[in-house]
């Protein structure tokens, strides 16, 4: 029960830390970090509860969920090479285009 | 007869014909058309005639009645459109019918332009379609079916030469001033309803006579409304407006109008329920006021005019204020007499004076006008039997006796002062036609040249003379059992004839004396302040156009300019001030900045968040 706590404490600060990297950050690397911390924070929450009900599938779900957080990453990796490319810098809010 | 829907059909389907194709056929074919018409209308009415004779029954008010179809049917309330044809309507249809061949044929020879010929054509038969409507329905809603017809054509005629300025406003003033008095008869018609629960003529008039009280209040009301819807139509007094603007029409139509249409749809009103009219005295009172007012008014105005066009139109609204005073003494027959007697005088008196305007090439100025005697002598004839007819000429004249007899009626109902106004009106208007004639015929001629008169319409012009003369007197009408027919009190009558004709002949003296040999005395009496005052008054026409000018049409333009912010309209302003401004805080929020979206995204899933747990 303690060590689930813990863990939900630990997966919530992950969550929240990088949720708040999300909208300070400018720069589009560290926004791809911020983002790789929250998967992380769910990741560990799926991990901890899995061993807290004795399942595999928690843990099985959660290397599933690692698997998708590596491919979100090369996605946005890519992404970030292209804009790199077309804008010369990484500054997000050169992006913001969508005011209409 | 059964034919008899012909004869409104005809001049409708004309109507349409010649507005919709009048100006894509050559004007042969619109004369064709237009005079094909009026014959047809004239061999309906032959044959009508023929069958009216030979089929009447002596006790029945009711002669002919034909069920066409039904136009409103909502429950009880059932309008059918149907015809019927007694006696009364029999006499008003020969008179349209009659004067709207002559004219139809005088037009032909008076128009000139072909778009002016095929117009007068076409407006014309909506006239005549629409009179025939009023007359040949036996309900008042189809009566005020034809009502409006006769509204709209009449505007449409007054502004044949709508081109100019003048004759459209004159035509916008005849349409405003008879819808405003149609307003009254809509009113009249729907108290009739609302008391006696049906809009069929005869029924109506039948409950009237045995559910009202005589002189109640509700008779009143509706009485004295029809009167003034009635009076919009035939001219009296304060709506006489119209009739006045109708000299900006062409002879022909300014006959069609003043003499023998729109006149007769009002006078044919007032006859028809004049079993209503009988039963309010205060109403018939209101009459004589009401004539009498118009005669003083109008002969006055035509003493002093100098266009032609205006100093008959003047003297014919005179005229028709005697029919009025007949019917204020409840003398119905009396009246329908005269009116033949006024259509066949105005009519004349109309022809007569648009020869004399050809004549002088166009001049319509009597200053200007003079030696015409010399000239023509047909168109004297005309003349002459004109007077006689408008001045009352004793013994030979046809309006002699009628006249005598409406005056005669007044006095015996001790209505004396309208008697008396009857006998000055006969004064001013013997003056005002004589100043007519000496002038245009005796005086020294003016204008060097005359345009040629063809003389076959001497020959139709003294035909309708012929009708003017007591030849026809007492001319059976064939009326019984259509209106109450009051006999006359003939008890020292001979010395009242003796007072009308003397009347008759001090106005001609004066008028001899005033304008053949005008001398010294007579141009120090017109020098004096007081008549000179009255000359320039009547020239003015009484500064009746300046009243209305002065009370309505500034009221209306001052409370529309008033109006035009739209004081109540301020609501909505507020509220779309409202709205911009609610909207200029919320766009602000769109930026296109993601992470404020991310931002505003986050805050509102931590309070659905909370709201989830602590709630």
């Amino acid at each position: 029960m303690t060590l689930l706590m813990q863990g939900l404490v630990l997966a919530s600060c992950l969550f929240v830390i990088g949720l708040l990297g999300v909208m300070v950050r400018r720069n589009l690397f560290f926004l791809l970090l911020s983002l790789m911390v929250m998967n992380n924070g769910a990741i560990v929450a799926l991990a901890f509860a899995g061993s807290y009900w004795h399942l595999f599938d928690g843990q099985l779900i959660s290397i599933l969920a690692m698997c998708v957080a590596l491919a979100q990453a090369g996605v946005g990796l890519a992404l970030l090479t292209r804009i790199f490319y077309r804008r010369k810098t990484l500054n997000i809010d050169s992006l913001s285009d969508m005011k209409g | 007869m059964n034919l008899l829907y012909l004869i409104i059909a005809v001049p409708l389907f004309s109507f349409l014909l010649l507005t919709f194709i009048g100006r894509h056929i050559r004007l042969g074919h619109g004369i064709v058309i237009g005079i094909g018409t009026v014959i047809a209308m004239a061999l309906i009415t032959v044959f009508v005639c023929i069958d009216y004779n030979t089929n009447t029954f002596p006790d029945t008010s009711l002669d002919y009645y034909r069920f066409l179809w039904n136009w409103i049917s909502v429950g009880n309330f059932v309008i059918p459109i149907a015809l019927s044809l007694d006696g009364l309507s029999l006499t008003f249809i020969i008179l349209i019918v009659f004067f709207a061949t002559i004219l139809y044929f005088f037009a032909q020879t008076y128009l000139i332009s072909p778009q002016d010929i095929y117009t007068f054509y076409a407006y014309s038969n909506l006239l005549i379609a629409s009179m025939l409507t009023i007359i040949l329905a036996d309900n008042l809603l189809v009566v005020l079916l034809g009502w409006e017809g006769v509204s709209l054509s009449t505007y449409l005629l007054v502004g044949i030469y709508y081109k100019r300025l003048r004759n459209s406003y004159a035509a916008v003033k005849t349409f405003i001033m008879m819808h405003f008095t149609d307003l009254f008869l809509i009113i009249g018609i729907f108290m009739l309803y609302n008391e006696l629960g049906t809009l069929n003529i005869r029924d109506l008039l039948a409950t009237a006579h045995d559910n009202l009280a005589i002189d109640s209040d509700i008779v009143f009301w509706t009485t004295l409304m029809l009167f003034l819807g009635a009076i919009g139509k035939a001219g009296l007094f304060p709506m006489h407006m119209w009739f006045v603007e109708t000299t900006l029409a062409p002879m022909p139509a300014v006959a069609l109008m003043q003499s023998s249409t729109v006149i007769l749809s009002g006078i044919y009103l007032v006859l028809r329920l004049s079993n209503l009219f009988m039963m309010s005295t205060d109403v018939l009172f209101f009459m004589a006021v009401m004539a009498s007012l118009t005669i003083i008014f109008a002969s006055t105005i035509s003493l002093v005019q100098h266009d032609v066009k205006r100093i008959v139109t003047y003297l014919n609204l005179g005229q028709v204020s005697y029919l009025f005073l007949s019917c204020a003494t409840q003398n119905w027959e009396l009246s329908l007499s005269f009116l033949i007697n006024y259509t066949m005088t105005s009519a004349l008196l109309i022809l007569s004076s648009s020869i004399l305007i050809k004549m002088n090439n166009g001049e319509r100025d009597i200053r200007r006008l003079g030696g015409l005697f010399k000239e023509s002598k047909g168109l004297y004839i005309c003349f002459l039997f004109i007077g006689m007819s408008i001045s009352a000429l004793p013994l030979i004249s046809f309006s002699f006796y009628i006249k005598g007899d409406i005056i005669w009626g007044l006095i015996n109902q001790g209505k004396l002062g309208p008697g008396a106004i009857g006998l000055l009106g006969i004064l001013i208007s013997t003056l005002s036609i004589s100043r007519l004639i000496f002038v245009t015929f005796h005086n020294k001629s003016k204008i060097k040249s005359f345009a040629k008169i063809n003389p076959i319409k001497y020959a139709l012009l003294l035909m309708l003379a012929l009708f003017t003369t007591a030849l026809f007197l007492y001319f059976p009408l064939p009326i019984e059992g259509i209106i109450p027919i009051t006999d006359l009190n003939t008890n020292g009558q001979l010395p009242f004839q003796f007072l009308l004709a003397s009347v008759t002949l001090l106005g001609i003296l004066i008028a001899y004396i005033f304008y053949v040999h005008p001398n010294n005395e007579i141009q120090d009496i017109a020098n004096t302040p007081i008549v000179k005052f009255f000359i320039r008054l009547c020239a003015n026409e009484w500064k009746i156009e300046y009243l209305w000018k002065k009370t309505f049409v500034q009221i209306y333009l001052y409370s529309a300019n008033l109006l035009k912010k739209d004081p109540l309209g301020v609501w909505d302003s507020w509220i779309i001030w409202g709205i911009r401004k609610i909207n200029s805080y919320i766009v602000r929020l769109e930026n296109g900045q993601l992470r404020s979206y991310t931002v505003s995204i986050v805050i509102g899933s931590i309070i659905m968040l909370m709201l989830l747990i602590f709630i």
